[in-house]
């Protein structure tokens, strides 16, 4: 395979370079480069909004052994994608393509055959910084003035629905107004099952066009990028709250919410990506499997004890993964509940929802 | 949830000795358990019948029984000891069952004793058949359609409602033992009717055959608080219908999307919930490929041999995380030592890929049926570690020690395509290599294969990959580019050179990579390393940031466990490493073997997990660079590698290199020996069949014929006349001739073995062992007693005079095993080996000679004068102990069960006791020899051997046993009037000896025989049959003997004491 292949290269921002093969569209693209530690959902990693602006590399070495869906949706993903070795004969050859053909197809530019341990060891002792993929490092010092002012460009509204949609039952027990900040829809078919129809709005939706609707209950979903850059959508929430409605949220929704109630956001040194990460329920002490992927996350000693409780804690270095508020019904979670290899774990998540909801109702 | 206050004192059961199935594993689990028990400041009292293990050193627990792994020892031991607790899940299907057992009735409840780690409900609901398909039907779990049946007549009306193929699975056993699968009405009688003996409550199920789909294996692990992670994700390349423990496995599981994998974790999680494990648990599924449908085939709940390769491919500890389970710890308050920041509740992420590559015993049992199914067969295990598929594989097949460095096995070069097409048909040891073949000769596509063997083609395109490069390496120019991308694939620079016939452009050694547990997301402590191609060496950066100013000595180990290098070189480079560690050492070392202790991760200061080549020994030294090497340790594996590390001009400690080579080569031994003045039988060497016949006419028969360098007794025989000499020879010179055959005299007299640690000067014997079969059956595979019960002062003084000279002759620093027959009074000397050997770890134990670490302290330039355990014969404990070796013969089929000069025996037992014959009748029960008072006996003797068959009949009969014998044996035991029936014949009519066993009146069988090993022969037939109708069988009349007289004690092991051997 390499044989046939053209020289690559990733640039970080403190100048370390990797050379390796280039895969996937051709050209060079700019990102955060963060690591992802999962060993087999590279597919739906691909799809994942919350990529947007940043280089994905994959800790797993041998990456797309069953092929891509060509079909798989995606609009807003990574901007570029590495990975040790890609499988040239996947299995399901038939039905699927090879990742490179995938990469190539929506056009992210990718890079291969590096000594990706060696990339994500520098990641986690510098941190999370920005790089190059490169087909030649000839102008290296342009590239490094590139990527020193490159920030993750706001995404949320990019691939917002521009009209509501509805999911889920035709008579559902309850509907929810979901404000779209880009999340993966995977999540949807979970509340169906709570009996919830979920109205997926456009993400500047004004609270009060939300709640003109009559919602029983709000979603503020996942989505990429800072909170911060989100300061019309914050302003909106505060409103939401005052409704009353039961809340949830998840990932960038989950910060937002903490934002918009006056708690700090800090930037972790190389963020939580991966489905491995263990969440420790603070009262029951249950310990759950999560998936995650954020580098953001709610500053524990900013949340204010009268407010709101950060009942879910990470295991390992003890940040917020989950926070319940007391002045209001709400209830929100930093992983993604909805897949990763712990389904089983967090299921409870929609089920308390569900309970909030009900409550509400009386 | 913190630990329990109510468990003090905890009784660990031990897996007993190495069999087929269960093997070094659990000595692995249970040091780990024992570790983890006392960590905790907990008592630890500890039972296992097998003295080999680290897990019975005296420094493991703080009260050790060496004894029998029976119900009513261990209830024994409980009312000695008193423990709160019983910790039952670190043993093995021994140690399981043994909790089961003990949970019956109210004896722990009356004793105030709980049972950890083992929940009789959830236990019973994972292995009885029906319980289980229940439990999983209320989860909603697909099984595959099946019935217990306690009848064959059930089991064909089953069958023929559900259609053939069906597996035959017997509830309750070792390792699939008595299972198989079935095809028709015919296969299903002999079949069925085995799985049912070897259930132990008489239960097997037939199963729809789901044979082709994949094999998948979650290890699980789960506390108290129902908390419940994946460890490791486990894809057989073989796919369901061979045996996991004999397939190729590759971790984390390669060829399934994202949504099956979570499909599968999501069913082993909710399995292993509903079950109610509290510890760690195997669950393996079938997994029809292209399709969402999968079945559960089975769960174990307890650490496995599964477990213990999940262990070591991720780095989780998973027996000693169980282990803290079972004493009340929740998953999220165990830190994850090689991180020392996670905790054991955070899944492992890898990012490399593992291979496990079994270790099979045919090359030394040539006549054993070769095919592989439901019933294992391997012996042991390497497992390899690479960042991609194909380097993994590489690495894994020349570290199984076939002598070969890339997947083509030169033997089947010379078939034909279609010879070839019928062993990737046939699905034995040889399969994947004949695949490769195929590959190579390009006579069949990747879905021609597939079609034959459901491999998936994932695996396929890998193989594909590495024919390719070989063909590249043969035709292409030899550029860096090249050379480098057949590196990372795996290649050795001299595999390269040998393939292109060019030199490398550059040559350089590999850089080493972590497995730490989680895909470099946190900084690891206690990490250990796997040899990769590029840039950044991870090993050299580790050992920077130590700042260690220690000097650095590395161990080579002994590699994967087969017939003649077992769990004792793993004891001896534990020990090793131990003593240099407290000498102020670092200790490095380097092994391949999953299954073991000396590859946990805190065992050395660093472990380096990779094939123990020439080559892959270099780059390992090249980062380390350290100040000596140690091969003595290693076994042969070891040993192999020292003529290149003095090539390489590499410190070896101990031993000189050239007295290895003294020792090994024929002519200079005998030298050595004349210069000692030491006799040895008579003999010499040849290369061709007619100088064998000349040479055997001329010393006389019999004689015994071996290939010089033998390991375990490979390839000898000993030859009655001369039909045996040209069969041996024909076999031997079949293959190309490097080393020339050795001929010696056979003496039939009585072997004795020495162990002694020398330090170029003075030299100590701990003790002296005596063997109760003459001469002719294998060390490895004789009763071996300590002390000698039966040498006279003189001959042990030669001895003692012999090993002294030898240990002088040879400039042994360390340890030597010497092994002597003693003729007609007269000491010859038949083997020296310069190295540790079997016998080390229970002489260590029972004379309280810390004989490794003595040998290391003399390696290091101590003298034994200053070690404080004197020189000369160490003076003799008050105890009598007995080795008895155990086979695993009911798992190898065709194998003759005749002991000879080559080793057969799996693992070893000790009998432990005050008096000779009380350490005997343990070591025989420990070894799973019913002691029957009454019933059958069956004699069939070669007639040198027929005036001891009388006296031994003539016993049996005074204790009351009925006799039966063929012919010729029946009518000499008449003329002495002693009473046996005669029996006729295997192949004459009905009714004949078939039936005889069949019918259950024999209880025992003394079948000794001078023509063994084909299995076309009767008598070996007639053993095979006996083995698989769980019959006892004698081949030597020493054994029958040392039976008898046990027998004749009229003693059960109540009326044994039984002993702590911390107390010894």
């Amino acid at each position: 395979m390499e044989n046939k292949m053209k020289t690559a290269y990733l640039l970080l921002e403190d100048g370390t370079s990797y050379k390796g093969y280039a895969m996937g569209a051709e050209g060079s693209a700019v990102g955060e480069v963060v690591f992802n530690t999962d060993m087999t959902t590279y597919q739906d990693l691909l799809q994942d909004p919350t990529y947007s602006g940043q280089i994905v590399v994959q800790t797993y070495p041998l990456i797309g052994n069953r092929g891509v869906d060509p079909e798989a949706p995606s609009k807003l993903v990574a901007s570029g994608y590495i990975v040790r070795e890609w499988c040239v004969e996947p299995t399901d050859a038939h039905e699927f393509v090879t990742l490179d053909e995938y990469l190539k197809q929506r056009g992210i530019v990718g890079l291969c055959g590096i000594d990706t341990r060696a990339l994500t060891r520098h990641i986690r002792d510098h941190g999370v910084m920005n790089g190059v993929i490169a087909e030649s490092l000839e102008n290296k010092s342009e590239l490094l003035v590139r990527l020193e002012g490159y920030r993750v460009p706001p995404a949320v509204g990019q691939i917002s629905v521009t009209a509501p949609q509805r999911f889920g039952p035709e008579t559902a027990a309850f509907t929810l107004a979901v404000p779209d900040y880009g999340f993966r829809r995977s999540i949807l078919p979970h509340f169906a099952e709570m009996g919830c129809a979920c109205v997926v709005m456009p993400a500047y939706t004004p609270a009060a066009e939300l709640l003109a609707a009559g919602p029983d209950g709000i979603v503020l979903s996942d989505g990429p990028g800072d909170p911060w850059d989100n300061p019309e959508i914050i302003e909106i929430i505060r409103e939401l709250m005052k409704s009353g409605k039961p809340l949830f949220g998840w990932g960038l929704g989950h910060q937002l919410l903490a934002v918009a109630n006056g708690f700090r956001i800090e930037k972790l040194p190389v963020g939580h990506r991966g489905s491995n990460q263990p969440v420790r329920h603070v009262e029951t002490l249950r310990v759950m499997t999560t998936e995650q992927n954020h580098g953001y996350a709610v500053a524990l000693d900013s949340i204010d004890p009268d407010r709101a409780d950060a009942f879910l804690r990470n295991v390992n270095d003890g940040t917020v993964e989950g926070i319940r508020y007391k002045t209001m019904p709400a209830m929100t979670v930093q992983f993604e509940p909805s897949s990763g290899r712990g389904y089983q774990d967090t299921a409870w998540v929609f089920e308390e929802f569900a309970a909030m909801l009900k409550k509400s109702r009386g | 949830m913190p630990k329990r206050d109510d468990v003090k004192k905890v009784l660990v059961i031990g897996s007993g000795p190495i069999v087929i199935g269960q093997a070094a594993e659990f000595d692995y689990a249970g040091t780990q358990a024992c570790r983890a028990l006392r960590e905790e400041g907990l008592e630890v009292v500890l039972v296992n019948s097998n003295p080999a293990t680290i897990m019975t050193d005296k420094t493991m627990a703080d009260k050790i029984y060496i004894e029998p792994l029976t119900l009513d020892t261990v209830k024994r031991i409980i009312d000695i000891e008193r423990p709160d607790s019983v910790l039952a899940n670190m043993g093995g299907q021994t140690g399981l069952n043994i909790g089961m057992e003990l949970s019956e009735g109210d004896f722990l409840e009356t004793r105030g004793v709980k049972l950890l780690g083992v929940n009789p409900e959830t236990i019973r609901k994972a292995e009885d058949r029906q319980a289980f398909k229940d439990t999983m039907l209320s989860i909603g779990e697909p099984c595959i359609p099946s019935k217990v049946v306690e009848s064959v007549e059930d089991a064909l009306a089953f069958a023929r409602t559900i259609g053939y193929p069906v597996v035959v699975r017997p509830a309750y056993t070792l390792g699939g033992t008595g299972g198989g699968f079935v095809h028709n009405d015919e296969e299903m009688h002999e079949i069925c009717a085995g799985g049912l003996r070897a259930s132990l409550i008489h239960q097997v199920l037939i199963e729809k055959s789901v044979a082709g789909w994949k094999e998948i294996e979650f290890e699980v692990i789960r506390d108290g608080a129902g908390n419940c992670i994946e460890v490791c994700s486990m894809e057989n390349v073989d796919p369901v219908g061979v045996h996991t423990g004999d397939s190729i496995v590759v971790a984390p599981a390669q060829t399934m999307t994202a949504s099956e994998f979570r499909m599968l974790r999501s069913a082993a999680l909710n399995i292993v919930s509903a079950l109610g494990v509290e510890g760690g648990c195997n669950v393996q599924f079938a997994l029809k490929p292209d399709s969402d449908e999968y079945a559960v085939i089975e769960v174990n709940p307890r650490v496995s041999r599964s477990s213990a390769l999940a262990s070591k491919a991720t780095g989780y500890p998973i027996a000693k995380v169980a282990c803290k389970i079972a004493i009340g710890y929740r998953l999220d308050e165990i830190v994850n030592a090689v991180t020392g920041k996670t905790y054991a509740c955070n899944e492992p992420a890898v990012d490399y890929c593992v291979l496990k590559f079994p270790k099979w015993p045919f090359d030394k049992f040539v006549y054993a049926d070769r095919r592989l199914g439901t019933q294992m067969k391997a012996t042991g295990e390497v497992m390899s570690i690479g960042a991609g598929f194909e380097i993994a594989f590489m690495k894994a097949v020349r570290s199984i020690e076939l002598g070969i460095d890339t997947p083509s096995l030169p033997k089947l070069a010379k078939k034909s395509d279609g010879e070839i097409r019928e062993i990737i048909a046939r699905m034995d040891d040889e399969r994947i290599f004949a695949i490769y073949e195929a590959i190579t000769r390009q006579m069949m596509t990747a879905d021609e294969i597939f079609e034959m063997t459901r491999i998936d083609r994932w695996f396929l395109s890998k193989l594909n990959r590495l024919a390719a490069m070989e063909k590249e390496l043969k035709t292409a120019k030899l550029d860096e580019e090249t050379y480098l991308r057949a590196k990372k694939l795996g290649f050795l620079d001299r595999t390269i050179e040998r393939l292109s016939g060019q030199k490398p452009p550059v040559s350089r050694a590999a850089a080493y990579k972590m497995v730490d547990t989680c895909a470099a997301e946190f900084v690891a402590e206690t990490p250990y390393f796997y040899s990769s191609w590029d840039e950044e060496n991870e090993a050299e950066i580790y050992r920077a940031r130590l700042h260690s100013d220690k000097k650095r000595v590395v161990v080579f180990g002994s590699g994967p466990i087969r017939i003649g290098q077992g769990i004792e070189f793993d004891y001896c480079s534990v020990h090793c490493v131990r003593t240099l560690k407290k000498l102020g050492y670092e200790a490095i070392i380097a092994n391949n073997n999953p299954e073991t202790v000396s590859t946990d991760f805190d065992t050395a200061d660093r472990l380096y997990f990779d094939p123990l080549t020439p080559e892959d020994v270099d780059s390992v030294l090249a980062t380390e660079q350290p100040e000596a090497v140690v091969v003595q340790f290693g076994g042969q594996t070891a040993i192999k590698l020292t003529k290149h590390l003095v090539e390489k001009g590499v410190r070896i400690l101990g031993t000189p290199a050239d007295s290895i080579d003294a020792a090994e080569d024929r002519e200079r031994f005998d030298e050595l020996l004349e210069q000692c003045g030491i006799p040895r039988p008579r003999g010499t060497t040849v290369f061709e069949t007619e100088e064998a016949v000349r040479a055997a006419d001329t010393l006389g028969y019999p004689v015994l014929l071996r290939p010089s360098y033998v390991l375990g007794g490979q390839n000898m025989i000993i030859a009655y006349d001369e039909n045996d000499v040209r069969e041996y020879m024909g076999i031997i010179t079949s293959h190309k001739l490097e080393n020339p055959v050795l001929i010696d005299k056979y003496l039939m007299g009585k072997e004795v073995e020495v162990d002694a640690i020398c330090d170029g000067e003075d030299y100590l014997i701990p003790g002296i062992m005596e063997h109760i079969e003459r001469a002719g059956v294998h060390s490895g595979d004789s009763i071996s007693v300590y002390p000698s019960q039966t040498l006279s002062r003189k001959v042990r003084e030669t001895i003692i005079d012999y090993t002294g000279r030898l240990a002088k002759a040879l400039k042994v620093v360390g340890l030597v095993n010497i092994q002597y027959v003693v003729h007609q009074d007269t000491v010859y000397v038949i083997e020296v080996n310069p190295r540790s050997s079997r016998t080390v770890p229970y002489i260590s134990k029972v004379t309280n000679v810390p004989m490794v670490e003595l040998a290391t302290r003399c390696m290091l330039g101590e003298r034994l004068r200053d070690l404080g355990y004197g020189v000369g014969l160490f003076p003799e404990a008050g105890y009598v102990a007995v080795k008895v070796p155990v086979f695993s013969f009911e798992k190898l089929r065709d194998l003759d069960v005749q002991l000879g000069p080559e080793m057969k025996s799996t693992g070893e037992v000790l009998g432990l006791a005050r008096t000779f014959d009380d350490a005997l009748f343990k070591g025989l029960v420990a070894a799973g020899y019913k002691m029957k008072k009454s019933g059958g006996v069956l004699i069939t003797v070669r007639d040198s051997d027929k005036p001891e068959a009388i006296e031994l009949a003539d016993r049996f009969v005074a204790l009351g046993f009925s006799l039966y014998a063929t012919a010729g044996t029946a009518n000499r035991l008449n003329k002495q009037m002693i009473p046996a029936s005669a029996v006729r014949k295997m192949h004459e009519e009905h009714p004949n000896i078939v039936d005889l066993i069949e019918s259950g009146k024999v209880d025992y069988i003394v079948s000794t025989d001078a023509h063994g090993r084909d299995p076309k022969l009767a008598s070996v037939q007639m053993r095979r049959m006996a083995i698989e109708h769980a019959v006892p069988v004698f081949t030597s009349m020493d054994t029958a003997n040392a039976m008898v007289r046990c027998l004749a004690l009229d003693k059960t092991m109540d009326d044994v004491e039984l002993i702590d051997i911390t107390k010894v």
